[in-house]
């Protein structure tokens, strides 16, 4: 066993070509990077190494690229975005631009994750017109996705759909099953959110078979867990229960804990739904749990309060208080407002139930305080929300504006050329017979004048006679003519 | 009293010298509330006058009526101060009797506001939590209608920009 581990360890560390070591030197900083940061930056060093002994500009990029995704993962968002930046840049010199959109899909989503909306939803939209431009299907139909979920952060849930659905029909188009999942598991939340609580189910059934058929866990375990919400909302609560357990056999199979603790906090709501209060109880306390092991401070204050608000209504008030207040210290510390607000709300009706007024009006006051800061900061979002959004769809239009002024000034080019090229025939050296006034073409011909011009140009002839012509071809008409001129005269 | 007060009321009457009595009387309810109640009464004064004519049109009436309904909550105020527990109470009751759909609701909810302070310096915390109950709620109202208005301010500006936009596009597109 032992041997077995140290010739694959052989293998690995003895590739056959440069470009196998350093794909093993990639694979190892992939490997180690959260698990053994030291050793992932020793393979990072060697890297580095094989590169200046071995330039290449385009592994460098490849170099760049690995460790920005892995920031992002490990969601140190800075890191990512300086990383990234400098990627751009040597994309930029490379000319690559299947990077530069790699780049600038990774910028974007460290941008959307720290809340900056307006410049991911700009990147992102870069990265898909470059993949539209050479045709990876793939990456496009990923950014669609993405600029679907940046406008679900901004709460635009009508654009965030159309995009999902885009994305979707990328994936459908290239037979990519776990992309199509994807997509309609947002789909089926946004139509949740709008209430259609029947289409968000036959989302989450339709994603549901496509995991099952993928045998991927999570994927089938997330997707029990969404039917559970849908009719949770339908007000179903055995059914929800079931599909909640389900997913929470499943996220127990494959210990995915921080799905579990979710799992078991939405049961615990719906065993409060159904008054199995002592059931609803075991649920959060397991959740709670889960969460303290993963030191989840905001989703442990979260079933506190759930757990404060549950002993309220069944009037144990010291349990309640005590709840409570566990969760606001939490809230406190993580400087949650919303939190905070939730935990003085209870504590004032807590009060109030005991008839207790003075602690309750003294925790209504710090409520009332705690919403008006939390309006003030939510309309300013709202605003800032819908500026961006409005920012975003006047700078398509202004795009619009931009190309279709190209096309007016290409047409005006190309019928100055075609007017100018005209010109130049009529400007250049022609040949004409002084007796006949023929012109000789560029075929040889000799021509009327007449025709030569109306050929060349876009002139084009009346008749009429000239005084001398007249005199000499028609002498008793320019007779009568004259006669005619002086009777006139002598009026 | 400071000049600018006194320039004021020299140059002003009616609905706008009731308003500036108000001012001088919020003013200086603190230092010398004795001269604030002075102020007050001749707000009150001055609008009993203003009730007696007949208005030209609705928007007076209602103009009237919230000025009315101000300077009491400034009489309810400066017995609060003077520590006239009852009287405060009765003076920023009567508003609520005045015809309430007409009143602004930031006064309404003043006036809750108040009425929960005075009741819970008199000690009558239940009373107070139930005034302070409706002031909660009827500030969740107005925030809601604020942020909904200033949201339309917003999309109203965008679809403006937005039509001269799409206005340019479709000549262009004729053009080409």
């Amino acid at each position: 066993m032992g041997n077995d581990k140290n010739n694959s360890q052989k293998i690995i560390l003895e590739p056959n070509s440069k470009s196998e070591k350093f794909e093993t030197l990639k694979n190892l900083i992939r490997e180690n990077f959260n698990k053994n940061p030291d050793k992932a930056k020793i393979f990072k060093n060697k890297a580095i190494e094989f590169l200046k002994e071995n330039p290449d500009k385009n592994k460098e990029v490849e170099l760049i690229e690995l460790e920005s995704d892995l920031y992002l993962k490990q969601r140190n968002y800075f890191k990512t975005i300086e990383l990234a930046k400098k990627g751009l840049i040597l994309s930029e010199v490379l000319d690559d631009e299947i990077s530069k959109a790699s780049f600038n899909s990774i910028i974007a989503k460290a941008n959307l994750s720290s809340g900056r909306f307006d410049i991911a939803l700009e990147m992102f939209r870069q990265s898909s017109e470059i993949y539209n431009k050479y045709h990876d299907k793939k990456n496009q139909a990923e950014m669609l996705n993405e600029i679907g979920r940046s406008y679900r952060k901004l709460s635009n849930y009508s654009t965030a759909l159309e995009y999902f659905i885009q994305s979707m029909k990328i994936y459908q188009e290239i037979n990519d099953p776990p992309g199509v999942a994807l997509n309609l598991n947002h789909i089926g939340i946004i139509n949740i959110i709008f209430e259609n609580f029947q289409k968000g189910k036959e989302c989450f059934e339709n994603s549901l078979e496509i995991w099952k058929k993928l045998n991927d866990l999570k994927g089938i375990a997330d997707a029990y867990n969404n039917l559970g919400l849908a009719y949770m909302h339908m007000e179903k609560y055995q059914k929800s229960m079931n599909y909640y357990q389900q997913s929470l056999n499943i996220k127990q199979k494959i210990s995915d804990n921080r799905g579990i603790a979710n799992t078991l906090n939405n049961m615990g709501n719906i065993h409060n739904e159904l008054k199995n209060y002592d059931q609803a109880l075991h649920c959060y306390q397991q959740a709670l749990d889960i969460k303290k092991d993963n030191s989840d401070n905001r989703g442990m204050a979260s079933t506190l309060s759930n757990m404060g608000l549950l002993y309220l209504k069944i009037k144990k008030t010291d349990l309640a208080i005590q709840f409570a207040n566990e969760s606001l210290n939490i809230s406190e510390k993580i400087q949650d407002n919303k939190l905070i607000s939730i935990n003085y709300e209870l504590l004032y009706k807590i009060y109030k139930s005991i008839d207790d007024f003075s602690q309750s009006l003294k925790y209504l006051k710090l409520f009332s305080k705690f919403n008006d800061q939390i309006y003030s900061e939510e309309t300013e979002k709202s605003i800032t929300e819908k500026q961006i959004i409005f920012k975003i769809e006047q700078q398509e239009k202004d795009k619009e504006i931009y190309k279709l002024k190209n096309i007016e000034l290409t047409n005006s080019n190309q019928k100055l050329e075609q007017a100018l090229k005209k010109v130049k025939k009529l400007t250049g050296f022609i040949p004409i017979c002084p007796k006949c006034k023929k012109i000789r073409d560029d075929q040889g011909f000799w021509e009327e004048v007449e025709t030569y011009l109306y050929l060349h140009s876009d002139t084009q002839f009346t008749h009429g006679l000239c005084p001398d012509c007249m005199q000499k071809y028609f002498p008793e008409l320019d007779q009568y003519s004259n006669s005619l001129t002086r009777n006139s005269d002598g009026k | 009293m400071e000049n600018k007060y006194q320039d004021k009321l020299q140059t002003t009457e009616g609905l706008t010298k009731v308003e500036i009595l108000n001012e001088i009387a919020l003013d200086i309810i603190n230092d010398s509330p004795e001269e604030s109640k002075h102020y007050n009464q001749q707000a009150l004064n001055l609008i009993e006058q203003l009730e007696d004519k007949p208005n030209s049109s609705n928007q007076d009436d209602n103009d009237l009526l919230n000025l009315k309904a101000k300077t009491l909550f400034v009489k309810g105020k400066i017995f609060h101060k003077s520590l006239d527990l009852d009287k405060s109470r009765q003076t920023f009751k009567s508003i609520l009797n005045l015809d309430q759909k007409k009143i602004i609701k930031k006064t309404i909810l003043d006036i809750y506001y108040n009425l929960s302070e005075v009741n819970e310096d008199d000690n009558d915390l239940l009373t107070a939590l139930d005034y302070f109950e409706k002031y909660v709620r009827l500030k969740d109202d107005i925030h809601q209608i604020e942020k909904n208005r200033l949201i339309l301010k917003i999309e109203s500006e965008y679809e403006l920009e937005k039509k001269q936009k799409e206005a340019e596009i479709y000549k262009l597109r004729i053009l080409s």
